[in-house]
């Protein structure tokens, strides 16, 4: 017996590494025939420590280079005949082994390419059960209560403790992580909110809608009724019977200590539930193994996380009752979601966080506006982009080309007037001068709270969030390998001596242009034609003529642009960011990262970008649509 | 009700830690530890490095030890330098000015929260890092048995600064193959409530004490509901392996809230020492929820107010070890109250003999409130001894960089306290050559007792484990004398000499 078990075991270890050849088919190995004189041992090359080492820093980690699928004559003729890439060395056998690893490299989405292959037979990229955000989690407690909603946001807005959102991309739905400040947090927050209703009749009456769980013996049909629609509410879909009478009996527990107590009880173990803190997605129909059609009210809860940031209000709950939740009913929910006010705020809010707006820096001095608070600046920045962004996308139904090349302004301050040099008597929606076409040029977007310009984190912020060009952190000694550069320079001049070394020039090689062209706007967002070199004195010690002519690589095509403007403009109306847009929505709205199983779902959002026709709100109108919004695969 | 309890996860979890309190939870009069004289660690950060001009002392070292030079803080007429103004004189006897710290990575990032207590930054650390505080936090080589409070982590919310966006804590807890920013408290009230908990206990009253309890067994009973819930969900077919992974870990997260519900509910109220006392519930006009301070009493107040109540908290027995952020991760603050119109990220940006002064005028106002809570600490803990508070104490005060230029090379170091007569105290230190910034917090952690295997995530081989609650940047640099990798683990291991007592 011990035998055949033995023999068995072998044979499982043989079975279990009978594929290893295709992993050692990603290296090439050097024979003594192939290789170099003083090499005496045969050597393998790691494909992805060479990309690593030699590519990554460009290009992105390899499951998301932007350089998949590219050969050996490529990248051979990229590195002898692209600049940046002139101090990069290596042997033909280690362009080989790159072009293997890029060539069996997975994809996990990312990437700037506006060529979306769809398979309709894939199914949707994987969804994992994830929490609600803080966001999410306030708004859909002010929905839920929102009959004494004065007392609930008094009691967010003071007793509230949630650990930070980490953010991703400016997205603050994307790591969505646990720990025990969290959980502490949230029973807090449900202790809290249970004592809140409970201690007080009156609040009792309006959270249970009936006078019935004020009476000295609340009946078992009182209670039922309650959870029947409150428990829908936090559930975000009815509560079954077994649920139901788990509950009563949560009620129940408080007895003899008063209504109060029963009540907070009640409230507590609701607020606390994973149904509540989780978007559990578990009830739809099976259409193949691991994947989901999700149910009516589950698409109700991913419709309004999606487009207000808060579990779905009473119109839709009802109406997924009654009548379930198709295509037609979805787009209706959606468009009326689009016509309230929470929606729009949670759009003008998908906008802040898709250009990184809501990390600007406030005023570092405020020798220039007397008076201003730096979070006063910090928000007039912000309303000014709200309030563009809303009248673009919902009053005007602007394309997004037409978004982002906006001459559009919103002015309501004496701070914003003088960034744009507007005079004392506009007020409100202007039109601002030529230089400021699209939203690039908006000052929130170029604001750091200073002078000083900073080309680089504008190329970078223009790379990574308009044009979903990956980039790597500096290396760890980019500080000490560039040159010095006297500060006598223009910031144009100074940043283009200090990246020239060939280590930074790869990634420079495509940051610079981009920031560049915005250096006729200062770190305040205004206008400028000159740049003055001023002391630590305060004394001019040079003057500099802008320049702002640059460059810039848009898919297969450069472009030559001067300023900010122009390359705004010419940005905007690329494919590159027509794709890109489409990502940020997608990632938004889903709170993932796509993978190339959501090309469909995608492609089909970036035709509606990238046509002048259809509107901002069409993009997000797709993704609604999608069987990747209507299904789960797990 | 059976608690959820693998054995793998819970052990990971051991190792880590973060101290979030309940803030709404009853809490009990203060009880002291059997052992008094048992050592703590404080540590307070301030940010945007500190010039070391105005850091340290400008004498003579005139005492050569062989690797380094010292002087004897005493010997110093007056203020030791501009930045440890005259507050400091009466402590000179319990300070080390350290010099010649370094980071033994490179320079990554500008600002960075983890490098005073985990020597790394939170960036791109190529393996996650517990920071030291939440090592000794979670070790039961320092709580024997459960303390109250883990750790006491407070901050502060700086001077007209935006610091919403910021890290917003100094220390870190890995957890699973995460790490994850330790909550901080920035509102004094909510520490107060933590530590001392929002209202005494009743006495006296059989009734309210029946309902009490009865109140308190239902607290118990929903957090079991609460799991029960959690596991009926888990067990649903439709629920994919990696999301059951994350079912568990909030599971195990309940089984850790279930231990503070039962410990809080059920510990018997200990009589307080007769140097615990409680402080004042603060009096904070403004509730500081990311937002800032605009007067410098306001700023003053909402400081010594966290002082105050970890200095309560430490003699109270309620913790061992506290951190407090004095200001933002890279404080913008204008402080017009001492005659400053720039913003001081800005200044500490700037190479001119005002700037520099002004660095260190705001440096050496926090500086005061540092000194204050020192000499608030410096009682006598153990009257037989006449050992103070402090002489049983680790302090810290450090930074996220040594100066405005993001430097991690000289971090400017001020340790007090003996340490339970760990350290030799009252000297300016000064290393010949560098020395690595992680020897420091290996330093500390062997005051507390704690060896390698306490903390190191990798062993002499190099090899790394994911088990282990290490700290420190072990990652591989392009420039090989700050490749942690590059030393040797016995050089890894190595306390900074001539600190601890021969």
């Amino acid at each position: 017996m011990r035998q055949i078990i033995a023999i068995i075991s072998v044979l499982a270890v043989l079975v279990l590494f009978q594929n290893c050849e295709e992993y050692k088919s990603q290296s090439i190995t050097l024979t003594e025939e192939n290789s170099p004189p003083n090499q005496i041992e045969a050597e393998e090359i790691d494909g992805v420590l060479v990309y690593n080492q030699q590519c990554m820093n460009c290009h992105g980690a390899l499951v998301s280079s932007t350089k998949r699928n590219k050969s050996f004559a490529l990248i051979d003729t990229a590195i002898l005949n692209v600049p940046a890439m002139s101090g990069i060395k290596l042997k033909p056998e280690e362009i080989e082994a790159v072009a293997l690893v890029l060539k069996d490299a997975p994809v996990v989405g990312g990437g700037e390419s506006a060529d979306f292959q769809c398979d309709p037979v894939t199914p949707p990229s994987n969804s994992k059960l994830v929490r609600l955000s803080n966001y999410e989690y306030r708004s859909s407690l002010e929905r839920i209560f929102y009959r004494i909603k004065p007392e609930i946001t008094q009691f967010m807005n003071s007793e509230l403790r949630l650990p930070e959102e980490a953010k991703k991309e400016g997205f603050d739905n994307h790591v969505l992580n646990l720990s025990t400040d969290r959980l502490e947090g949230y029973y807090n927050a449900a202790n809290g909110i249970g004592t809140l209703v409970g201690s007080s009749e009156v609040n009792r009456e309006k959270v249970f809608g009936s006078s019935c769980v004020n009476a000295s013996n609340v009946s078992d049909s009182c209670l039922e009724t309650f959870l029947a629609e409150f428990g829908r509410k936090i559930f975000r879909r009815p509560l079954n019977d077994t649920e139901i009478a788990s509950y009563i009996n949560t009620f129940k527990m408080g007895s003899g200590l008063g209504n109060d107590e029963s009540v907070k009880l009640l409230v507590q173990r609701l607020l606390l539930s994973p149904n509540f803190l989780f978007k559990v997605e578990v009830e739809g129909t099976a259409e193949s193994n691991n994947l989901l059609k999700l149910s009516p009210y589950e698409l109700a809860s991913r419709l309004s996380f999606a487009l207000t940031g808060a579990s779905p209000d009473d119109m839709l709950l009802e109406d997924v009752a009654e009548n379930g939740l198709n295509d037609e009913r979805l787009l209706f929910h959606a468009r009326r979601y689009f016509n309230s006010t929470r929606g729009q705020r949670h759009i003008e809010r998908f906008f802040r966080q898709w250009l990184s707006l809501e990390t600007i820096s406030g005023l570092d001095s405020n020798d220039m506006f007397p008076g201003l608070s730096e979070d006063d600046a910090k928000n007039q920045l912000l309303d000014e982009m709200n309030k563009v962004v809303n009248n673009e996308v919902f009053t005007k139904n602007s394309s997004y080309k037409e978004l982002m090349s906006t001459q559009q302004g919103y002015v309501a301050s004496d701070f914003l007037k003088s960034i744009y040099k507007m005079s004392s008597s506009e007020n409100g929606f202007v039109t601002l001068p030529q230089e400021r076409k699209g939203l690039l040029t908006r000052a929130a977007f170029l604001f750091y709270g200073h002078d000083d310009s900073h080309p680089i984190l504008r190329g970078v912020k223009i790379l990574e969030d308009v044009l979903c060009v990956p980039m790597d952190s500096p290396p760890a000694d980019a500080i000490a390998m560039r040159t010095p550069a006297s500060h006598l320079l223009s910031t144009r001049q100074r940043f283009t001596e200090m990246t020239s070394p060939s280590a930074c020039i790869g990634c420079h090689s495509k940051i610079n242009p981009v920031g560049f062209a915005f250096e006729n706007f200062n770190g305040l967002g205004m206008i400028r034609t000159q740049e003055q070199i001023i002391d630590n004195f305060g004394q001019v010690i040079a003057t500099h003529n802008i320049d702002a002519q640059t460059t810039l690589e848009l898919g297969d095509d450069t472009f030559s642009v001067n300023g900010g403007s122009e390359a705004g403009e010419r940005i905007a109306v690329s494919d590159q960011a027509a794709a890109c847009f489409s990502r940020k929505v997608f990632r938004g709205v889903m709170g993932k990262q796509e993978t190339q199983n959501d090309s469909c779902a995608i492609g089909a959002m970036y035709n509606e970008a990238s046509d002048s026709n259809k509107s901002v709100l069409s993009i997000f109108e797709q993704i609604i649509l999608s069987d990747n919004f209507k299904s789960r695969a797990y | 009700m059976k608690w959820y309890d693998p054995i793998t996860r819970r052990q990971v979890l051991r190792g880590a830690g973060a101290s979030l309190g309940l803030y709404l939870m009853p809490s009990i009069l203060p009880r002291a530890f059997a052992d008094e004289s048992k050592i703590r660690l404080i540590a307070a950060f301030t940010a945007n490095g500190k010039r070391g001009t105005g850091f340290y002392p400008e004498v003579d070292l005139n005492r050569d030890l062989g690797q380094a030079r010292e002087r004897l803080l005493r010997e110093i007429n007056g203020e030791m330098s501009f930045n440890l103004s005259e507050d400091f004189n009466a402590l000179k006897e319990k300070l080390n000015i350290i010099e010649n710290l370094s980071l033994a990575m490179t320079n990554r990032r500008a600002h960075s929260v983890n490098l005073m207590l985990g020597g790394y930054r939170e960036d791109k650390p190529a393996i996650p890092n517990t920071t030291i505080d939440q090592i000794l936090a979670y070790s039961n080589k320092v709580y024997t048995t459960s303390p109250q409070i883990r750790s006491l982590n407070l901050r502060c919310p700086g001077i007209s600064s935006r610091s919403s966006d910021e890290v917003k804590t100094i220390s870190f807890r890995k957890v699973g193959s995460s790490v994850q920013r330790v909550n901080t408290i920035l509102n004094p009230k909510d520490a107060f409530n933590l530590v001392f908990g929002g209202s005494q206990p009743s006495t006296g009253n059989t009734g309210n004490t029946q309902a009490a309890a009865a109140m308190h067994a239902n607290q118990k009973k929903i957090v079991d509901q609460v799991f029960g819930d959690y596991q009926s969900l888990k067990s649903n077919r439709r629920i994919s392996s990696e999301d059951i992974q994350t079912l568990e870990a909030q599971m195990t997260f309940l089984s850790e809230l279930q231990e503070k519900v039962n410990r809080s509910y059920t510990s018997e109220p200990v009589p307080p020492s007769s140097s615990c006392q409680v402080p004042q519930i603060p009096e904070i006009s403004q509730t500081h929820n990311g937002s800032s301070i605009d007067s410098e009493a306001n700023l003053r107040k909402h400081i010594d107010s966290q002082f105050d109540i970890i200095e309560a908290a430490i003699k109270c027995g309620h913790t061992r070890i506290a951190t407090i952020m004095l200001n933002a991760q890279s404080d913008k603050g204008r402080y017009s109250f001492l005659g400053i119109s720039k913003g001081f990220h800005d200044l500490s940006h700037t190479s001119s003999s005002s700037a520099f002064r002004d660095c260190g005028k705001i440096i050496r106002w926090y500086g005061q409130r540092v000194a204050r809570f020192l000499k608030n600490l410096d009682q006598v803990e153990n009257p037989s001894t006449g050992e103070t508070y402090l002489d049983n104490s680790i302090f810290l005060w450090g930074d996220g960089q040594a100066n405005g230029n993001h430097s991690t090379d000289n971090i400017p170091t001020l340790l007090a306290g003996g340490g339970a007569g760990y350290f030799k105290t009252g000297r300016y230190l000064k290393y010949d050559s560098s020395r690595a910034y992680n020897n420091l917090m290996v330093t500390i952690l062997d005051a507390f007792g704690l060896g390698p295997q306490d903390y190191e995530q990798f062993n002499l081989k190099n090899e790394y484990n994911p088990d282990g609650t290490g700290f420190g940047g072990y990652a591989r640099s392009n420039t090989k004398n700050r490749d942690w990798l590059a030393f040797t683990p016995e050089q890894r291991r190595a306390i900074l000499p001539y600190l601890k007592k021969s």
